[in-house]
């Protein structure tokens, strides 16, 4: 491990800290382990034994009165730093400014699992209010020993624990009671801990608290990982094959006087040098040779490939009898929507340092969303124990899932590229490297089918679904290096969410495609489709929320009241009435009685609703189409929302704000094209995101829901986007858009 | 041929390449992080640095093309601010205040970019209304976790800070 494990390194901070902790773990930590992590805790120094289960975590009360959480859950730009904070200081009772989150650090924090899914809220959050809950009862039975008082006599405020007016006023500091030695508590299992405090005692809880790291991030003292320097370091870059299947066949020589090197491990090149642009020139220069690989179909035929490839059928939902319902139905209607390809589009491309030392000790740099995992799919790469791997994580690009299952592309080369050179290597992708080799978000198909009765009853509904996987875990490095590295999962395209359409005939079924290539690969993979913002649910809830919409207009039925007669679920209908009254809904059917295809501009409304991560979000979109150019603008999104109870109402709206902003972006613009090769859309230039003169109004509606445990925030919204833009449309034009992107040439082509 | 500029009110002689893009000097020969990578091509704006009052991306822009001007990254705002009020030091630019009191960022990664714009706004245009910075910064900066609706609003706050000189340092 690093040398600041050794005695003679600690820092100042950690000396002055030395002075005494209290040290909360819970149940799952071994007890034989709990002595010698308290002792680490307390100085704040590394664990001794890092590589525990999700369940172990640990928090510190310092003798100063410091509160450090550790927590394997990273900041990814969404505010969890500062809401997990604020929900151990209100447990705790100190002033939230005490609290300091450690995140993500092999060696100084546990394996919570990956940080994805809008979960850490939810299952990380909970963690730390128990533990918070633990420490405040075990202070408080401390501080009735050195008192003398009940614990029923004591309150706490700021961290100082006194005693009531008639047991004489007394009072300790929580840093007092620790000082001077090491205690340890231990939380039980869930739900069986310190009782936490009533939601209607909450000071911080619910406030709008400033982010902790915003200040940071305006002054420019925050070290993404791109900013990492370490000494000796060297710069590289990688040149990837031509081809998604290619192969090296001959690598050249860079020009006369370039002060740069070539490094070849396997189908793994690079260029390094000491200066950074030295590298970048190196590798424009370099010339490789490739071999030949034309496994992916025609671009515009991919539809079709996915649907001739072989594929398990995985029956998501299945009720009632849909064929015999659809083949009496009076009407049955049926349409296909179709998604894209999607990039996550980092702003900084991936970047990731590697220092694999010759004791055979390594340390990663990386800005993952999974430190544990990648700190164990870099031992596996390098054939070597997790505890010699330590990986650092530090902020990064806004990732969106792009190192949430795999956890860091150029951080795996870097890897191979420093035990190669015995010297630390910063791996910086290039815009096309980031365009053409991130994993993407799968495109996918959905065949819809409608029974409807006389009186215009859904019979009968089916939603067939044909998926690229997203969940691909494969990393460059070791696949190009040719060693045997982590096993890759099994890819999979997967449908999330519940169903909460109430039809009695119901059939769900998801086609689990291949990655489209892989057939013909030398390599594990195909084009590469992995989690992005809100995975399957994104793609299920277009196809599902605008099929809702065309049956609306089928039966003449305003599409905002057929969902509240749909529902049951009263959280449902709320965020759905309240999004309709930020919006002024005007309720009637679609299209509007004057929508047209040939008007200067003409404007229209659409709803969607989904539940996704326990959270209710619905949207009213309204948008200006301009038939002649094909341009729609979103010019304003209602979005209300259910999260159950609220920890940080701005952070809650900045995240909807962010879902609505950056999946306008999806759907009006983004798609990844490839030919039969590779990728081509390969910059912004070719793969467009939204631009801030296209940013609609937005009102966001929090639904009060305090009594509930708080769910996810960071998805939900996402998935209300492309259907009610979709169906905004078509109640301006009367022209149903069923595949994204809805570019002006496709909205052209649309309205013939 | 050392190529000399001034970087955040500083007289700077560069010893790399004159051909070598600016940022690369920056971040690399001078230690600045500010300006950050993002493309390499001048799409993003991420690399974003303000030469004099005009907004330059410095991922495209070889070094020797900047000799003698004065240029400021997002570190060298609040010295730009105190120079341009006569005061001996700022802690923070009005745009940097107004960001963090419209609570901007969230990854904050095209932040530098999306601040070094503004300013650049706002040195043609000190009070700008919402279509003017959408036509504005049409071409760019580029965000990814969609913070426009909130630059847009720090940015009018900043004009605010700007004219009314309440944004004066502490």
């Amino acid at each position: 491990m690093r040398s600041n494990n050794e005695p003679g390194k600690l820092s100042r901070r950690s000396l002055l800290r030395a002075g005494g902790a209290l040290v909360v773990m819970s149940a799952a930590v071994p007890a034989a382990l709990r002595p010698s992590i308290a002792q680490a805790a307390a100085a704040d120094v590394p664990f001794p034994t890092p590589d525990l289960n999700e369940l172990a975590t640990w928090l510190t009360v310092h003798a100063n009165s410091d509160v450090t959480w550790r927590t394997g859950r990273v900041e990814l730009g969404q505010g969890n730093r500062t809401a997990l904070a604020q929900m151990v200081a209100e447990e705790l009772d100190v002033a939230f400014d005490k609290v300091t989150m450690v995140m993500g650090s092999t060696a100084v924090t546990p394996d919570q699992g990956v940080t994805a899914a809008s979960s850490t809220i939810a299952r990380a959050g909970r963690q730390a209010r128990q533990m918070a809950a633990e420490a405040r009862a075990a202070l408080l039975a401390l501080a009735s020993e050195v008192l003398g008082v009940p614990v029923g006599e004591l309150t706490v405020e700021n961290g100082v624990v006194r005693s009531s007016e008639k047991t004489g006023r007394k009072q300790v500091h929580y840093g007092q009671l620790v000082r001077g030695r090491v205690l340890t508590a231990v939380t039980p299992a869930d739900g069986q801990g310190a009782a936490l405090k009533p939601p209607g005692e909450y000071r911080l809880v619910g406030r709008s608290v400033p982010r902790v790291d915003i200040e940071d991030k305006v002054r420019q003292k925050t070290r993404f990982v791109h900013d990492i320097r370490v000494p000796g370091m060297l710069h590289a870059r990688v040149v990837h094959p031509k081809g998604i299947g290619s192969t090296v066949v001959s690598v050249g020589e860079l020009p006369a006087g370039s002060n740069a090197q070539v490094v070849r491990v396997g189908n793994l090149v690079a260029v390094v040098a000491e200066q950074e642009w030295d590298a970048v020139r190196g590798a424009v220069a370099l010339p490789v040779t490739w071999s030949d690989w034309n496994g992916l179909p025609a671009y515009e035929n991919w539809p079709a490939a996915m649907r001739a490839i072989p594929s398990k059928v995985m029956t998501h939902a299945q009720k009632g009898d849909f064929d015999g319902a659809y083949a009496s139905a009076a009407v049955t209607l049926e349409a296909t929507y179709q998604t894209p390809f999607e990039n996550h589009g980092m702003i900084g491309p991936s970047c990731g340092i590697a220092d694999v030392r010759a004791d055979g000790s390594v340390t990663v740099w990386s800005s993952t969303q999974y430190p544990q995992g990648l700190r164990k799919a870099v031992a596996q790469m390098l054939g070597i124990a997790n505890e010699q791997v330590e990986v650092v994580w530090a902020d990064g690009s806004g990732p969106y899932g792009r190192f949430a299952a795999n956890y860091d592309d150029a951080a795996s080369e870097a890897v191979f590229l420093s035990r190669e050179l015995g010297r630390p290597v910063r791996v910086q992708w290039t815009r096309a490297d980031e365009h053409i080799w991130e994993p993407h978000g799968p495109g996918t198909l959905h065949d819809m089918s409608a029974g409807i009765d006389e009186s215009g009853n859904v019979v009968a509904w089916k939603h067939d679904a044909f998926m690229a996987p997203n969940n691909d875990s494969t990393m460059l490095g070791p696949i190009l290096a040719g060693v045997q590295g982590p096993t890759p999962r099994k890819p999979v395209g997967s449908w999330t969410g519940p169903d909460l359409y109430q039809f009695p005939n119901l059939l769900e079924l998801a086609h689990q495609i291949p990655e489209l290539g892989a057939d013909t690969s030398p390599y594990p993979f195909g084009i590469r489709t992995t989690y992005l913002r809100s995975p399957g649910q994104y793609q299920i809830t277009f196809a599902q929320e605008a099929f809702v919409d065309e049956i609306a207009a089928e039966t003449g039925r305003d599409p905002l009241q057929l969902r509240l007669n749909l529902l049951t679920d009263q959280r449902a209908t709320a965020v759905l009435r309240a999004a309709a009254e930020a919006a002024g809904w005007e309720s009637r059917p679609s299209p509007r009685s004057d929508a047209s295809t040939t008007d200067g501009t003409v404007t229209g409304q659409g709803v969607a609703f989904v539940v996704r991560d326990g959270t209710y979000a619905a949207a009213v979109v309204t948008v200006e189409v301009t038939p002649a150019t094909g341009k729609i603008l979103l010019t304003e999104v209602a979005v209300a929302q259910d999260q159950g109870e609220i920890i940080n109402p701005r952070a809650i709206e900045r995240q909807i704000t962010s879902c609505v902003i950056q999946t306008a972006s999806r759907v009006l613009h983004e798609e990844v094209k490839f030919d039969t090769s590779n990728v081509t859309t390969v910059d912004w230039r070719s793969y467009p995101l939204l631009r801030l003169d296209e940013t609609p109004t937005i009102k966001t509606v929090l639904v009060p829901n305090p009594g509930t445990a708080p769910t996810g925030v960071g998805e939900p919204a996402v998935n209300v986007m492309p259907s009610a833009i979709s169906s905004a449309v078509f109640d301006a034009t009367g022209v149903r858009l069923r595949t994204m992107p809805f570019t002006p040439e496709a909205v052209k082509a649309a309205m013939g | 041929m050392a190529i000399e500029l001034v970087v955040n009110g500083e007289k700077t002689t560069i010893t790399s390449a004159p051909d070598t893009p600016l940022l690369y000097v920056l971040r690399g020969e001078l230690g600045l992080s500010g300006p950050k990578f993002g493309c390499g091509l001048g799409q993003c704006g991420a690399c974003g640095v303000l030469s004099d009052d005009v907004a330059r991306r410095s991922c495209v822009r070889p070094v020797s093309t900047f000799e003698g001007q004065n240029v400021t990254t997002a570190e060298g705002l609040p010295a730009l601010w105190a120079k341009d009020q006569g005061i001996a030091e700022a802690d923070l630019h009005p745009i940097q205040q107004a960001w963090i009191e419209e609570q901007v960022p969230q990854c904050g990664y095209c932040q530098n970019g999306m601040m070094i714009a503004t300013a650049a706004l706002l040195a043609t245009n000190p009070n700008p209304s919402v279509s003017e910075i959408k036509e504005a910064f049409a071409s760019g900066p580029l965000c990814r976790c969609g913070t426009y609706d909130q630059i847009i609003r720090a940015i009018q706050r900043a004009a605010e800070l700007m004219t009314g000189g309440a944004g004066d340092a502490e």
